[in-house]
């Protein structure tokens, strides 16, 4: 049984900026200008998602809709671990996985070998009985880059780097799978190998969230949607109705 | 063993953001293999293409040794089988200490955190940043084995209070990395300050002249109320084979743990907020 519950939650991006700088906290602080630094602060906050409810079982797929900076990857990233919530709180059971940025934390000047050996670590897959060189074979397989496969990813073309960054991500597939935008990679045969490959993920995983701007996939994928809008959202039981509300709202 | 199933986030969980954090130190504990693959693939990043690899490090080391050894020894008038076996491990010991502060304060802001997404705790990161700089240290000890084979100094009656040092130390450095690392995401002004005072407390210690020459000087004011030095010598000392004041162990693993517990205060208290401001 996989779960998904998000009660009332908001997130709040605080940014690191000079203005904030020591200097800065210092001199406030000196002149004792509370109400001053009070603004910045103000500024310096935004709220990227507010009130946020759903609940999620087993055989869910839910779509986030909303334009760009509603908090689609907000709220994804939020889920994923990344941003710890300013308000409400999340309960997730189930074993996850997120695309987000799938080649994020790949390091260039290591060999493609090199990197789904670390993913592999990074993964925690060593700790739970997984044989290593059998998850670097069926990655070196399905990424399918010959020789390139032991040269360093700083010589790969971009459709290259993709290709290792996807065979190595979704080369286990968990109860919940976390999607910024569908996923596809490749020149023309490889795409056809990832996308069966992203449907069988699809169809595997007990919970699916997928954040996209594609109707066509949310109507085909989803029963459930959540309509992001900054600070207003709502959670609906079926796609089209949420499509509609979404258009209507623009 | 099984993969993690259960999460929970936000400030209304049943289990609070600070226990969270606490298990984040933990449970980065529990990556040994991803620790050891992180420290050693850094170094080997720092090195990529050279022939020589870490060993110019040591080259370089040895150098500035041999130098500061020829110049130090004059100007103390000191042996140099007295002065290059101290000035070698004060060195060494110093590196390890100044390069743990100084660079502690861009983990974070460089390491590939975003890999978080594969429910990596982020106290991995501080893990593998410690056992870098060991491994680098270790690497620059085998230059004090041959200087003390040269000169014959037998330290082994005194290597477990060496090793007892290796582990203040150790924990010192966790727990400045730790603070640094966290505090420093946040107010990018501090490694400025840090670097500062590092380069001024090389001055301050005795690494490059003898302690009891300021202290004939009436200057052991600077020696008391340094930190370092209490560090350096609890693992210097031993390995010159010279016996160590137990008030140096006290003191250091006072230091140790005060800067240990800061650091975990400030990570269990902050951690979450790091992926906001890098």
């Amino acid at each position: 049984m996989a779960r998904i519950s998000v009660n009332n939650v908001a997130v709040r991006y605080s940014t690191a900026n000079a203005n904030l700088s020591l200097r800065r906290t210092l001199i406030s602080v000196l002149k004792r200008n509370a109400a001053n630094a009070g603004s910045v602060q103000a500024a310096q906050n935004k709220l990227a998602i507010s009130g946020v409810n759903f609940e999620l079982e087993s055989g869910d797929r839910l779509v986030l809709v909303g334009g760009n900076g509603a908090g689609k990857t907000t709220l994804l990233k939020t889920l994923s671990g990344i941003y710890e919530p300013c308000a409400g709180s999340i309960y997730i059971d189930g074993t996850k996985s997120s695309f987000i940025e799938i080649g994020a934390g790949m390091d260039f000047s290591l060999s493609g070998k090199q990197n789904v050996e670390m993913h592999y670590l990074m993964r925690g897959h060593d700790r739970f009985g997984l044989d290593l060189e059998r998850y670097v074979e069926n990655v070196r397989e399905f990424a399918d880059l010959g020789e390139s496969f032991y040269m360093p990813v700083n010589t790969y073309s971009s459709g290259m780097f993709v290709r290792l960054a996807f065979a190595m991500v979704t080369e286990v597939c968990p109860e919940i799978l976390l999607l910024d935008e569908w996923l596809s990679a490749g020149d023309m045969f490889f795409m056809e190998k990832a996308s069966s490959r992203m449907e069988e993920l699809a169809n595997t995983a007990k919970i699916m969230v997928l954040a996209t701007h594609s109707h066509d996939l949310a109507l085909k994928w989803c029963n459930k949607a959540l309509v992001l809008g900054g600070e207003t959202n709502r959670f609906f039981d079926s796609v089209p109705e949420a499509l509609e509300f979404y258009q209507q709202s623009q | 063993m099984k993969y993690q199933r259960r999460f929970e986030y936000g400030p209304d969980c049943e289990v609070s953001i600070l226990h969270r954090n606490y298990h984040d130190l933990v449970n980065g504990l529990q990556r040994r293999r991803l620790v050891f693959k992180l420290g050693v693939t850094e170094i080997a990043q720092r090195y990529r293409n050279t022939y020589l690899g870490p060993l110019w490090m040591t080259i370089s080391l040895a150098v500035f040794l041999t130098i500061l050894g020829y110049v130090g020894g004059a100007l103390f008038n000191l042996e140099l089988r007295d002065y290059l076996p101290y000035l070698c491990l004060g060195v060494v010991t110093w590196t390890f200490i100044s390069a743990v502060v100084s660079e502690s304060g861009q983990l974070f802001v460089t390491a590939p955190i975003s890999t978080v997404v594969y429910d990596v705790p982020m106290s991995t990161f501080v893990y593998s940043f410690i056992t870098r700089h060991l491994l680098l240290f270790a690497h620059n000890l085998l230059l004090y084995l041959l200087i003390a084979a040269y000169f014959g100094i037998n330290f082994l009656p005194y290597l477990h209070f060496a090793i007892l040092g290796m582990v203040i130390l150790i924990i010192f450095s966790i727990g400045v990395t730790l603070s640094l690392a966290v505090i420093c995401v946040r107010m990018r002004d501090i490694p400025q300050i840090v670097s500062n005072l590092l380069q001024v407390s090389f001055f301050a210690t005795p690494i490059m002249w003898n302690a009891q020459l300021l202290a004939d000087r009436g200057r052991k004011m600077i020696l008391d109320l340094n930190p370092f030095y209490y560090l350096i010598e609890i693992v210097r000392a031993p390995l010159l084979g010279q016996e160590v004041d137990p008030m140096f162990y006290a003191v250091a693993t006072s230091i140790a743990l005060l800067t240990l517990l800061f650091g975990v205060a400030i990570y269990v208290r902050y951690k979450h907020r790091v992926m906001f401001y890098r």
